[in-house]
């Protein structure tokens, strides 16, 4: 069982306070929360790159080791969505309710496919890669997503007639995630994810008072 | 051989390329994808040609336009009654009508030129009668024209029946026949195809009933350069009644004693019924004289066809190594030359392997054999 939000913010902020509910500590719960969206999703983007190293060292001492896309499983949600056709543009779209974890190569949006049949869409990074293949690629469905300031939305391309339900499996952007939410984080990355939320808050953090006036600037318990 | 081999879609060999070379969520599907295109392009020119036979209506200005899927020609020929094909001669000489030499810089073309329409007529014997019809209104704009050659016989008598008419003011024939007892062989007439037309042409052989034979047309549209042609390649004053000289050859005019006719004896021999010439840019036939070669005719042509959009969807199984190593090849060519090269050796001993389950030896292994053998033959 993994962190939820929530917890992972009373974490940081009782390493932040040194372990005690410290009232005089200038940090915020609210501004922890904040920070930690960014956190995690900059521990997933690094967790994805050290895996992307990995995967170049497999590959030299056994090729079938390596997998061309190093995202983990765990950062992956599915989702599934009923594809609605935009007339203006003559293409069929989904418009997600969460954001897509933005890392290289689209790769935070993993696999689009039908709910049924066995079959599987092929992402590509936009629209303009289409043009010129018109000729021996007019079956296959394309999709790519297109992001805005509200909302990610996902087009597809040569969908036919009928449409059904698709899934997606995409890593979400964490901050669409509620403070009661499971955090659907690779093992390992919580622990990152703290040490990047208290390295960042600690020069943050008010000296405290020698308040006892022994030369001893550290926090020292009431009691 | 090629037909018992199954097929694989070209999703599923853009897939299997990108997960041999660990790309298993094929992340690369389109770069892959338009690489294999060509490659299935270039394997379809070389190793698996689609070849394809059709018939077509030769045009007006003896040409024959292609389809658009047309990447060489093979064969052109035209269908006899028993299902044959008569084939023609390829000539590279030969130049569409309304085509200009290269190195023509006469200011003159067909529009501003004399619109010459030429017949020939094979086979005629000895004593038979020729019978030329022409319809009302057909005005002589020279009086070299009609022009007769080969065998000369026929001209005198030509020539004087024209020349009454001229000699009448009138410049016009109505409804005039011109008729002559000819030698054998061949005889070509010249005519001036913009204020002439023919209606009929009888040809009565010796002791026969008259019977009636299409015009056989050829050379129509016979590009004369009109005046103000000054050629500063040949570098010499050129007279303004002379023919340009570039333009002195096949189905356009040459210079005579007594008038112009086309560059008559140029078309070889062995192809009679006609000769071609597929013109790559315009992607035309150009065909040359022969006895199959009539406006309206139908011709056979068999080209190799590029890909169209249904050629892409299947790809021979057995060509996926060939494929592989040929896709590998141009997708790292520019990152990694030594893993190219690796490639590329791949390539051609698959594409090896390939031509030989279709032809049982390939070329390329007897030509090996060749080599091998003529190094080690004893030198000196």
């Amino acid at each position: 069982m993994g962190y939820t939000k929530g917890e992972l913010v009373d974490q940081a902020y009782y390493r932040i306070s040194g372990g005690i509910d410290n009232n005089e500590i200038s940090v915020n719960k609210i501004d922890i929360g904040k920070y930690l969206i960014a956190a995690i999703n900059y521990a997933l983007v690094e967790d994805y790159r050290f895996k992307l190293r990995d995967n170049v060292l497999a590959k030299r001492s056994s090729p079938l080791e390596a997998q061309s896309n190093p995202v983990d499983h765990n950062m992956l949600t599915r989702f599934t969505f009923s594809p609605q056709f935009d007339e203006l543009r003559g293409l069929h779209y989904i418009e997600l309710t969460d954001k897509i974890l933005s890392l290289p190569k689209n790769r935070g949006l993993h696999a689009a496919m039908p709910l049924k049949g066995n079959t599987a869409y092929t992402k590509i990074v936009s629209q303009q890669e289409l043009l010129g293949t018109e000729r021996y690629l007019s079956d296959q469905v394309f999709y790519w997503p297109e992001h805005s300031t509200s909302s990610d939305v996902i087009l597809f391309k040569n969908m036919q007639e009928p449409i059904g339900d698709v899934m997606i499996f995409m890593a979400v952007d964490f901050d669409s995630i509620s403070d009661t939410s499971n955090l659907n984080l690779p093992s390992g990355i919580e622990v990152r994810v703290l040490e990047l939320v208290v390295q960042f808050f600690t020069s943050q953090r008010t000296i405290p008072g020698d308040d006892q006036n022994d030369g001893n600037d550290q926090i020292k318990s009431r009691l | 051989m090629i037909q018992d081999v199954a097929f694989d879609s070209f999703d599923t060999v853009v897939r299997d390329i990108c997960a041999f070379d660990g790309d298993s969520q094929a992340d690369n599907y389109l770069r892959t994808s338009r690489i294999l295109a060509r490659c299935l392009e270039e394997i379809n020119e070389y190793a698996i040609p689609n070849i394809e036979s059709k018939v077509f209506e030769i045009e007006d200005n003896l040409t024959v336009i292609l389809p658009i899927d047309v990447q060489s020609v093979i064969k052109v020929g035209a269908l006899t009654a028993n299902g044959a094909v008569r084939i023609m001669g390829e000539n590279q000489g030969l130049i569409a009508p309304s085509q200009k030499p290269l190195k023509c810089t006469c200011s003159s073309s067909s529009s501003n030129g004399i619109n010459i329409a030429s017949y020939r007529f094979d086979n005629l014997l000895t004593g038979s009668i020729l019978e030329i019809r022409f319809t009302n209104g057909t005005v002589m704009e020279l009086p070299n024209y009609p022009y007769a050659f080969s065998p000369s016989n026929i001209n005198p008598l030509l020539t004087s029946d024209i020349k009454l008419y001229y000699e009448n003011g009138g410049h016009e024939l109505l409804d005039v026949t011109i008729s002559g007892v000819i030698g054998g062989g061949s005889v070509g007439l010249l005519f001036s195809k913009s204020s002439l037309a023919v209606s009929e042409i009888k040809y009565t052989p010796v002791s026969a009933a008259p019977q009636t034979v299409a015009p056989f047309i050829f050379g129509e549209d016979i590009f004369y350069p009109g005046e103000n042609c000054e050629d500063d390649i040949i570098s010499q004053p050129i007279n303004n009644n002379a023919p340009c000289y570039y333009c002195t050859f096949h189905n356009i005019c040459i210079a005579g004693n007594s008038g112009y006719r086309p560059a008559y004896g140029l078309h070889p021999k062995s192809y009679r019924n006609g000769t071609y010439k597929y013109d790559i840019k315009r992607n035309l036939i150009i065909l040359g004289n022969g006895y199959d070669v009539k406006v309206g005719n139908e011709i056979l042509v068999e080209y190799r066809t590029g890909m169209t959009n249904e050629k892409y969807l299947l790809i021979p199984r057995l060509a996926f190594q060939l494929l592989y190593h040929r896709v590998m090849y141009f997708a790292s060519v520019n990152s990694n030359t030594n893993l190219a090269m690796s490639h590329l050796s791949q390539y051609r001993v698959e594409w090896k392997r390939f031509k030989a389950r279709q032809l049982d030896v390939a070329l390329e292994d007897i030509l090996a054999v060749i080599r091998r053998n003529y190094r080690r033959g004893v030198k000196g």
